[in-house]
């Protein structure tokens, strides 16, 4: 199959005011299917957490899957190059970043995206939430200049020049998502017995 | 006659979603979150408010452009499907506090973990789902431990019941036990 060809990263696809006019395309997609999906309603964000709400914990689970899919197809016929050009993650700044995620969603239910979104639905609670986003910039900024950690305890993780390394034996996260996979599947499987 | 059957109606939204965040990689970016276009629309406010001057023109690029796009998109959704409804306290229990000055400290509280949430891990929610798919390690240690957190927090509050379901559950038998007398 011929492969197609293009340059690409960052933005070269397009040109600016064509990338103003996608990205406007893509933000009302986005927007409509937040609110369709009921991304922004906080009582299913709360049962998502729970894995309660079967609907959401599979729409998130099939974006998840499908991207995986839909980027392997992409590199395989080179529409995207498997060298990916995320920064390197870093793990203590991943987990601690992801439990006040989770925390902050219990609280309040919004993410950035949804509570813009939310607030397009008319849910004025997610002003609360962006109120609170708002405030949180200046705060950290803040703290970084008042705070510094000199010593390098927090180690790059590995960003796989080839997409492959991920599944290497000696990536942390594949472990990560293996264990999470196994404890969600029990849960899923516990409350359909019940 | 419906064409996707009931059980597997959120494969055209998940699909979508994936469509759209490959899409973005391929159109503009390898970091397909949005966190540049909620710094310059910080910073701006954050001048003005400094300086006491009116919010100066936002450098327009493809961020501020999906942002602003969001939003039009969830009013125009909502108004055309008959979902837009005004909310202005978050529906109670006894954890949720139903008072308007109870919402607003939870949603504050709520944003401003998340945005540090964000700010540390260096990426919004969707921007890890973008690399997520680009199999970056961070970000699938950020999704799990987003999940897992949130998870400990409902147990820690709600535990063997939401407290406000077992209020409600209280408040129901008081009033069936007073009709039941009548």
């Amino acid at each position: 199959m011929t492969s197609i060809s293009l340059v690409f990263f960052p933005g070269a696809a397009l040109s600016y005011n064509w990338q103003i006019v996608a990205g406007a395309v893509s933000g009302i997609l986005i927007g409509a299917l937040l609110v369709k999906c009921s991304f922004c309603d906080r009582s299913r964000i709360r049962n998502l957490l729970k894995l309660a709400d079967r609907d959401l914990v599979a729409t998130l689970a099939g974006m998840l899957f499908f991207g995986l899919i839909l980027r392997w197809a992409a590199c395989r016929y080179n529409i995207l190059p498997e060298n990916c050009g995320v920064s390197a993650g870093r793990a203590l700044n991943s987990i601690i970043g992801g439990i006040l995620c989770g925390v902050g969603l219990y609280l309040g239910g919004f993410a950035p995206l949804s509570a813009l979104a939310g607030v397009g639905n008319g849910k004025l609670t997610a002003v609360w939430a962006i109120v609170g986003m708002l405030i949180a910039l200046p705060v950290l900024q803040w703290c970084d200049e008042k705070v510094s950690f000199n010593h390098n305890w927090n180690k790059a993780l590995p960003v796989g020049k080839v997409s492959w390394d991920f599944f290497d034996s000696g990536n942390p996260a594949l472990y990560a998502v293996v264990a999470l996979a196994i404890v969600l599947l029990t849960l899923a499987l516990r409350r359909n017995s019940n | 006659m419906k064409i996707v059957p009931e059980k597997l109606r959120f494969l055209l939204p998940a699909a979508a979603f994936a469509v759209i965040i490959v899409a973005t990689l391929l159109l503009f970016d390898p970091d397909p979150g949005l966190m540049r276009g909620i710094n310059t629309i910080s910073e701006c406010g954050e001048n003005s408010l400094k300086y006491h001057i009116l919010p100066g023109k936002v450098e327009m690029n493809w961020q501020i452009a999906t942002l602003s796009g969001i939003f039009i998109g969830a009013i125009l959704y909502s108004i055309f499907s008959g979902k837009f409804k005004l909310e202005t306290t978050f529906s109670g229990n006894a954890l949720d506090f139903g008072g308007i000055w109870r919402s607003a400290l939870c949603g504050i509280a709520g944003g401003f973990l998340v945005m540090c949430a964000v700010m540390i891990s260096g990426n919004s929610i969707w921007g890890h789902i973008g690399n997520a798919v680009q199999l970056s390690s961070g970000s699938w240690i950020f999704l799990a431990s987003t999940l897992f957190a949130g998870m400990a927090t409902l147990l820690l509050f709600a535990g063997n019941g939401d407290p406000g379901e077992k209020a409600g559950r209280k408040t129901n038998k008081r009033k069936t036990s007073t009709g039941s007398r009548k």
